[in-house]
């Protein structure tokens, strides 16, 4: 392993942490600047900052192999990979919320107020439910909300920094517009498809509604990574 | 150091203060998802609510063709 190579792995676990700190806050050091997600756009900055200035590739030394989807030269922005991890955090799949109730009266909890009044004249309110909680379409949503919020981020930030963004790489913008379209029309889908459970909540429109969703996600991953391989690229 | 470095880095440095909002929106979220998915609890009202609106707004605006504009996919910058 030579020392590009191990700077490498260096740079792949800073953001790796930088991420962590980012996402979840270093609380008691964030408490002290009173800025826990700066902190990871910082850390990253630094590490832009030192691959630049101190990581020079040796002619005699081997090239790393270039990671398999790794298109164009030079590293990206710090931004891009912390978006990155932001989004892989929350498109982990398979956890469960079996534990998780949904309080009566909310949109996924829908409920009818009952107001009473006692021998006392005591009157009182109380919920009863309207229907049954439908804690899968309220998983589905809140899972589809960061799927989105994943892939808006991606494409503002890339439209934000533009210019910048074209001069490290033309392959950043160009991947993303692979996207854009595949995205626009997956977000419909979804939400046609969750507008026709929430008219039949049948498994069968259950089913519809969670496979646009893994589009939805999907693309949200692909948005991400089309620019992560590349930050740890030398 | 020549210039072109330097003003690379300060590129660099605007990109990551103008990416910032979008960054933090995204990881605030993240870390309430990741946080629900490992503590029972009561989901509240409120939360349903928001979430229930926020998709809401979203269907709408793409249904009635108000897609943001970082959606669109724009000539290359010259």
């Amino acid at each position: 392993m030579n020392s590009a190579q191990v700077t490498s792995i260096v740079k792949a676990g800073a953001n790796f942490v930088a991420g962590i700190l980012t996402t979840h806050g270093a609380a008691k050091a964030a408490s002290i600047v009173n800025a826990e997600d700066t902190i990871g756009v910082l850390v990253f900055i630094a590490i832009w900052v030192y691959s630049h200035f101190f990581q020079h590739t040796d002619e005699k030394e081997a090239t790393p192999t270039p990671l398999p989807d790794s298109k164009g030269g030079g590293t990206l922005p710090p931004v891009v990979a912390l978006l990155f991890i932001c989004a892989s955090l929350f498109l982990l799949p398979g956890c469960s919320k079996d534990n998780h109730r949904l309080e009566l009266g909310g949109s996924y909890a829908p409920a009818t107020s009952l107001t009473t009044t006692n021998d006392s004249g005591v009157i009182s309110t109380s919920l009863t439910p309207a229907s049954a909680p439908d804690f899968a379409l309220y998983s589905a949503d809140s899972t589809f909300e960061l799927a989105y919020s994943a892939l808006n981020a991606a494409f503002k930030i890339e439209r934000d920094n533009r210019a910048f963004l074209w001069k490290l790489s033309p392959d950043i913008k160009h991947s993303l517009d692979n996207i854009r379209p595949d995205a626009t029309i997956a977000v419909m889908t979804y939400t046609r498809a969750r507008a026709e459970y929430e008219l039949h909540p049948t498994p069968v429109n259950l089913s519809s509604m969670q496979s646009a969703l893994a589009l939805v996600q999907k693309l949200a991953s692909a948005a991400a990574a089309v620019t992560y391989p590349a930050t740890i690229k030398q | 150091m020549n210039p072109a470095t330097i003003a690379l880095i300060i590129q660099a440095v605007e990109a990551a203060i103008k990416a910032a909002p979008q960054v933090e929106a995204v990881a605030v979220k993240g870390k309430e998802w990741v946080t629900s998915l490992f503590e029972a609890g009561l989901i509240s009202k409120a939360t349903q609510d928001a979430i229930h609106s926020h998709v809401d707004a979203i269907r709408d605006a793409f249904l009635t063709g108000s897609i943001p504009p970082q959606w669109t996919v724009e000539p290359d910058p010259v």
